[in-house]
């Protein structure tokens, strides 16, 4: 039984780094340790965190929550150097906000001392935003375990690459959620890389059928996750195979945008605007192809949702997360980034053939299984034992 | 016996690995080594120090470690053992852990090597883990470099089932970047090969543990070698676990580096005979052959070669001994392992060694000796030292041994790719052969270059200057002409008078050592540059003034460093420890020794590390100032704030790599017109073949901001970087370079897959451009609509395209194959292959050598591979074809070219122009299309033959090497028609119009 606290950002959110928080989180209470989930910020609009009971309801969840900035909603960034020197004032407020943050890692302190064994306690930090915080917390003798919840390429393009290098080289563990990701980090000298996927957040019982006419895309309408690509696709894919559905889940900024690009579409293209889903299982079964246009992904669950569904899943090989899930021609088809020629393609071959539709949604309902969660969770203790050690 | 002065620790668990860091006179670097162990994310651990009975603090230092540590344990050995062996094996028997590590007090652990290697041996069950170590040198300023061991072997982590499955592991010889199982070690559960498990007692070399051999250097060759054979599972992991720090010209060289004492060649051999036994031994238990001829290769191409590299600057007793004893032992090896060692240059001198040729040897040491050979990945660009002979498209060592087939194997050298390395980037043994002081500070100095397979022919234009620069950092240098330059016996001899006082000035203690570059001019071949090397000083180098001692007095000169006399005063003529012949700059007066003492220490001595410590943090902060983000905000708040300066252009082609393409003929235009507003050229990495007449301006140097932020005008083909925001005063001219078959923009997959952030950065930064210049109404369709530009386009075509229709072409044309020395009566057909996905070499998709073989008659192949590729012309292709890759301007080779074979690069719609004939020839057609996407199916619309496979092309070259030049073929309307509707508005004037628009009326007034 260990202590284990988990800090993120921020907690109350729906976010992935949350939910995957309040996944793990639960899962390592089932199995009898004592959890908390540590949020650095508060969140303006606190969504409330449940746990699900023996048969799926909700209840109160399993871990404890903390908030170390309650008064805070996010972080003042360090003013750049030039204005550092050039104005007084920019650098006054950023020494103001070290002492925010030193008084937060004091209380971090205070909370990590609750653990009820010093010997058996780990930190995981799930943000590198957060280890400015935790960093200066955890005395040497408390392990941390840090996370990354995006692919290496995707850290590297903002500042967080620089400094996941420099907060988390001397954490006991850095966890990516694919091989590759880890590997990259590896060779760019963390000896600490590691990698342990997402668990899989519904049951895998399949349940697609592969004869409906039915394909089905599900996230944020957001630029980042292409839809307005997916559209362009659909227009060559469906232009001759009447009888065809694209259903979209989902809300987000670009919601009118694309309204507007699927209506300028021919007619009987076939577009439908589902908006949110509570029950996404449920959506999936109706479909018999997923098809993901992101530009960037880290653990794309959307995928993984699919696949237990029993869909096959037709995707821009962007991330290593998505090449990792599917396998090219085995339990989906992957298509070079962009490309929306090659997507229409694999999306027509696909439609036209209910075979393949069926062997491969047999293939990736089978490939999921290494994310069943009591696998993930098991990793997650061999890898909290390993650092005790 | 080892007596211990911490008790056992009998309450605790058994602790998972026991480090066992052993000791010798080294208290001042002990406590970090220690350190790096107690600071290990693994906390279950153990250290147990060994001290090989030292005389100097370190029992002190030690005892207080394991004082204050309760996971810190001091053994001492009764007396001094003078190796590693004794005190490693002491620690093994003291160890307590399931795992032992190795760690020796002048290095140290990664901090996460421990956790590392024991999550892979559990994970595994492995007897024996290996992880990566790192060199790390440690030279005279203190500076360090690090360079991994065997990096390949260490790129993904491997489970292998014994050595087997690996042979080339036998490479990897350090004990200490490993982790064993404890039970391995004392012959537990063991193989039954060459160590069979019994018993528990594991002591000493009883046959039945592994030990350390005491008695021996290079202990660790053995020890690695027995405990790969033995080991039933061996994982090697790529983290780096070890760091092994080398002290570059330490004041005591390390045990390692003492080569040349001939004691270490006696020990290193009888090691190689006992690991030669042990392999023996386990072959007849049913082990792999493999092994062996592994293990021999690794002799040749690693062992062999660190003693050759210095071999002719020995003394002649110990050159005898030497080459005895290596040649007794190379004898032993087996031949399979000089077939496959894939270092060649060192199977022949393996070769020569054994066929006792010294002087061909000599020059295969002084191969061996070049820096290059370690770092470069390109073999072709290492010293070439031989003269080389070629025998039936082969190429060898030299023209001795060749009527035996051993000797032909082993002195073919083919491989490295000497034979097809262009000329200018040839790196040619030039070495010192006489010097001679002429009074006056003057001094002489001769020497000769190689001149392989005949390549400099007899009646080239020789012309050669010498660069004297520093060798660390070659902030200054200066450069001297020769004096004479020849050909001479098939090779070239040169000469040169310097005046090293007045000539060099020297900064003084950043530049001590200055070596001298030769470059050579050959005629149309261009310059190669290459280091001067010396065997020793000729017997000449003293001063004829002072007669007193002929052979040990070296020739010095007065110095005079610009931070005065105070820093060194004189310059005495050296050979470096890379056989290099240098220029040193010594202190002879008490205030310059005093000044310098600290520097030429080896840094390990405390006042001496202070000085660096700190010079090196000042040199450190003052490198702010060429931050990417200083420099980013400065420009942008600071810079462009500045008055414009009227008439002032900058011009760049392809991002500053040459002076090339449009911007190029603009720029002569300007000059014609008589500009005189200040004009900029940006170059990225050497501004050699830029114009003088303009101010040149390195890429992103501060140099190149201000001039950027004050120009009036922008010209560039590419885009100036992007962050680089545009004044609104400044006046943009894009001139791009090439009209688009393949997607561009938002066309183009990879730019519709960019996130938000990255197109609008993007967007702003073609943005910036004012002017667009356009050859067709089809370049508006695809290039101005794919960039979403603003810019007006200029209906004026491409300004180096000019050249393609001035009237005088066909003149200029005759003048140019004169001057690239084409040969008459042969038709020239430009061979101009477009970027593949990955730089580096390019396969043409079908074979030159044959084609030379079937076309070299009739045609000249010139080859241009795109900037970020490289083709491999192969040694039989003889003259038919040749590399232009390197040729500045393409313009003028589609000049000379009476065709032109490409797939898809932009050179045919420039090409079109001419109205000669164009062959196409693509093998990855249709996953090429697929992948980049075409705005037009190019098989359908190309005015020549398009080919996909080898017979087809050579069909087509068949029909282009038989046709009669000018002559109508069935592709001469299709070509017009090609050639207006991608260039309708070529008139070749563009340069002109460009200038009159911009510039013109301006020339004049300043």
């Amino acid at each position: 039984m260990t202590d284990v606290f988990i800090v993120c950002n921020t907690i109350h959110e729906l976010g992935g780094v949350q939910r995957w928080a309040q996944r793990v989180g639960e899962l390592l209470a089932e199995r009898g340790h004592r959890v908390h989930l540590v949020g650095v910020f508060a969140v303006r609009q606190p969504h409330e965190l449940v746990g699900t009971g023996p048969d799926g309801e909700p209840v109160a969840p399993r871990y404890q929550t903390h908030v170390i900035h309650p008064d805070r909603y996010g972080a003042r960034p360090r003013p750049a150097l030039l204005s550092r020197i050039a104005n007084p004032l920019a650098y006054a407020r950023h020494r103001r906000w070290q002492a925010v943050q030193r008084s937060g890692a004091k209380r971090l302190r205070a909370l990590f001392e609750t653990a009820s064994d010093p010997g058996d306690a780990v930190v995981i930090c799930a943000q590198v935003h957060a280890m400015e915080w935790v960093a200066p917390a955890a005395p040497r003798s408390l392990p941390v375990i840090a996370m990354s919840h995006e692919s290496y390429a995707a850290a590297n393009a903002s500042s967080r690459g620089r400094r996941v290098r420099r907060l988390y080289r001397t954490a006991a563990r850095f966890v990516s959620l694919t091989e590759d990701d880890a590997r990259e980090w590896t060779r760019q000298g963390m000896n600490n890389a590691a990698a342990i996927p997402n668990p899989l957040p519904i049951p895998a019982l399949g349940g697609a059928d592969p004869g409906a006419r039915v394909v089905i895309a599900a996230g944020r309408l957001s630029q980042e996750k292409g839809f307005d690509l997916l559209l362009d696709a659909w227009r060559a894919a469906s232009g001759n195979r009447p009888g065809w559905t694209l259903r979209i889940y989902g809300s987000g900024p670009q919601q009118q945008a694309l309204r507007e690009q699927a209506e300028a579409l021919t007619a009987g293209a076939g577009v439908d605007f589902a908006g949110q889903t509570g029950d996404i299982a449920a959506a999936l079964v109706q479909g018999s192809i997923f098809v993901s246009a992101s530009r960037a992904e880290g653990f794309p669950m959307s995928l993984l949702e699919a696949m237990a569904c029993a869909l096959p899943c037709v995707a821009f090989d962007c991330a290593p997360g998505v090449h990792e899930l599917v396998r090219d021609g085995v339990n989906g088809l992957l298509v070079p980034p962009g490309n929306t020629e090659a997507l229409a393609a694999a999306l027509g071959r696909l439609m036209d053939d209910a075979g393949e539709r069926a062997t491969m949604g047999k293939a990736a309902l089978e490939s999921v299984s290494a994310y069943a969660p009591d696998r993930i969770v098991e990793r997650w203790e061999r890898m909290i034992s390993l650092v005790l050690r | 016996m080892p007596s211990e002065t911490a008790p056992p620790d009998v309450s605790g668990t058994a602790p998972d690995v026991t480090v066992v860091v052993i000791v010798y006179n080294d208290a001042a670097r002990l406590p970090a080594a220690v350190d790096s162990v107690l600071r290990q994310t693994l906390r279950n651990l153990e250290v147990v120090i060994v001290d090989d009975c030292s005389t100097d603090a370190t029992e002190r230092v030690a005892t207080r470690l394991a004082a204050e540590h309760e996971r810190v344990r001091y053994l001492r050995l009764a007396q001094n053992s003078g190796g590693c062996s004794a005190p490693r094996n002491a620690g093994i028997d003291a160890a307590r852990g399931t795992y032992v590590m190795f760690l020796d007090s002048d290095d140290t652990l990664d901090m996460h090597a421990c956790l590392n290697m024991l999550q892979a041996a559990e994970e595994h069950d492995a007897d024996l883990v290996s992880g990566v170590c790192v060199r790390v040198h440690h030279n005279r300023s203190g500076l360090t470099e690090s360079v991994p061991w065997w990096p390949e072997m260490y790129a993904e982590q491997r489970v292998l089932d014994g050595v087997s499955q690996l042979p080339d592991l036998l490479r990897d010889t350090l004990s200490t970047n490993k982790c064993y199982r404890r039970a391995f070690l004392n012959g537990h559960s063991l193989n039954g090969h060459s160590l069979n498990g019994h018993g528990l007692d594991g002591h000493g070399l009883d046959g039945h543990a592994l030990r350390f051999p005491v008695g021996y250097h290079y202990e660790d060759l053995l020890f690695s070698a027995k405990a790969y054979l033995a080991a039933d599972r061996i994982v090697l992991i790529p983290q780096t676990v070890y760091f092994w720090n080398v002290v570059v010209r330490a004041a005591q060289k390390s045990i390692s580096n003492r080569r040349d004492e001939i004691s270490n060649v006696r020990d290193r051999i009888a090691i190689h005979r006992l690991i030669d036994e042990a392999i023996a031994a386990w072959l007849d238990g049913g082990g792999d052959p493999e092994v062996k001829i592994a293990k021999d290769a690794k002799f040749i191409e690693h062992d062999l070669v660190l003693y050759l590299r210095d071999l002719p600057y020995q003394e002649p007793a110990y050159i005898a001994e030497f080459t005895g004893m290596f040649r007794d032992y190379l004898r032993t090896l087996r031949p399979e392992a000089f077939e496959r060692c894939p270092h060649r240059a060192a199977v022949a001198g393996a070769y020569l060694l054994l066929e006792d040729d010294w002087p061909n040897l000599v020059t295969v040491c002084e191969h061996l000796l070049d820096r290059t050979r370690e770092s470069a990945k390109a073999l072709e660009r290492t010293r070439i030292t031989s003269d080389l002979v070629e025998h039936d498209g082969r190429v060898y060592w030299c023209d001795a041994h060749l009527d035996t087939q051993p000797g032909r194997a082993a002195l073919d050298v083919t491989g490295l790719g000497w034979s097809h390395v262009p000329y200018s980037r040839a790196n040619l043994a030039s070495r010192l052969t006489g010097m001679r002081a002429l009074g006056d500070g003057q001094v002489r100095i001769e020497g000769e270059t190689v001149n392989p397979l005949g390549r400099i022919p007899r009646d080239a234009d020789l012309s050669a200057s010498f660069e004297i620069r520093p060798v660390a950092r070659a902030v200054r240098k200066y450069r001297v002409k020769a004096a004479e330059v020849r050909h001479e016996g098939g090779r070239i001899l040169w000469a040169a008078q310097l005046n090293p006082t007045k000539t060099v000035r020297p900064v003084g203690i950043v530049d001590q050592v200055w070596e001298v570059r030769l470059r050579l001019t050959a005629g149309r071949l261009g310059t190669a540059e290459s280091k001067i090397t010396a065997l020793r000083l000729p017997d000449g180098a003293h001063d004829p003034h002072d007669l007193h001692d002929l052979h040990d007095k070296p020739l010095t000169f007065p110095a005079r460093p610009l931070l005065t006399r105070a820093v060194g005063d004189e310059w005495v003529a050296a050979i470096n420890h890379r056989g290099l012949f240098t220029l040193n700059l010594v202190a002879r007066n008490p205030i310059a020794r005093a000044v310098t003492a600290p520097f030429s220490q080896s840094g390990t001595s405390a006042r001496s590390a202070r000085v660096l410590r700190i010079a090196q943090r000042l040199y450190r902060r003052a490198q702010i100032v060429n931050d990417p983000r200083i420099k980013r905000e400065v420009y942008t708040r600071l810079l462009t704030r500045l008055p414009l300066r009227r008439g002032s252009v900058v011009f760049e082609s392809h991002m500053g790599g040459s002076y090339s393409d449009s911007p190029k003929y603009i720029y002569e235009a300007l000059r014609r017109s008589g500009y005189r507003g200040k004009v900029y050229w940006s170059y990225a990495k050497s501004s050699a073949g830029f114009p003088k007449d303009a101010t040149l301006v390195r890429r992103n140097s501060w140099a190149y901001l201000r001039a950027l932020a004050r120009a009036e005008f922008w010209v560039d083909n590419q885009g100036f970087p992007q962050w680089i925001r545009k004044r609104r005063v400044t006046t943009y001219i894009q001139t791009w370079h090439g009209t688009a078959l393949k997607r561009m923009g938002v066309n183009a997959p990879q730019v519709r897959a960019m996130l938000e952030a990255d197109r609008t950065r993007l967007a702003k930064a073609v943005g910036r451009f004012d002017h667009f210049l356009v050859r067709s109404e089809y370049d508006i369709r695809t290039l101005v609509e794919a960039f979403e530009l603003r810019a007006e386009p200029l209906r004026v075509g491409y300004p180096r395209n000019d050249l393609l229709l001035a009237p005088d072409r066909d003149e200029r044309a005759a003048q140019l194959r004169q001057r690239l020395d084409i040969p008459e009566g042969r038709r020239v057909l430009l061979y101009a292959p477009t970027f593949r996905n990955t730089s580096g070499a390019f396969e043409p998709g079908f074979d030159l050598a044959e084609f030379a073989g079937r076309f070299g008659e009739r045609l000249l192949l010139l080859v241009r591979a795109h900037y970020l590729n490289h083709v491999r012309v192969p040694q039989e292709a003889g003259d038919a074809i040749r590399d232009v890759s390197t040729y500045p301007d393409i313009t003028e080779l589609m000049l000379v070219a009476d065709g032109l074979l490409t797939d898809y690069s932009s050179v045919m719609f420039d090409y079109a122009l001419l109205d000669r004939p164009l062959l196409f020839f693509a093998p990855d057609a249709r996953t090429y299309a697929q992948d980049r996407g075409t705005y037009f199916d190019l098989a359908q619309r190309a005015p020549g033959p398009f080919t996909t496979g080898q017979d087809e092309l050579f069909a087509a070259v068949e029909g282009f090497a038989g046709a009669d030049a000018g002559a109508d073929d069935a592709y001469a309307q299709a070509r017009k028609r090609f050639a207006h509707e991608f260039g309708e508005y070529e008139t070749g004037t563009a340069a002109e119009q460009v200038v009159a628009r911009f510039f013109g009326g301006r020339g004049g007034a300043r």
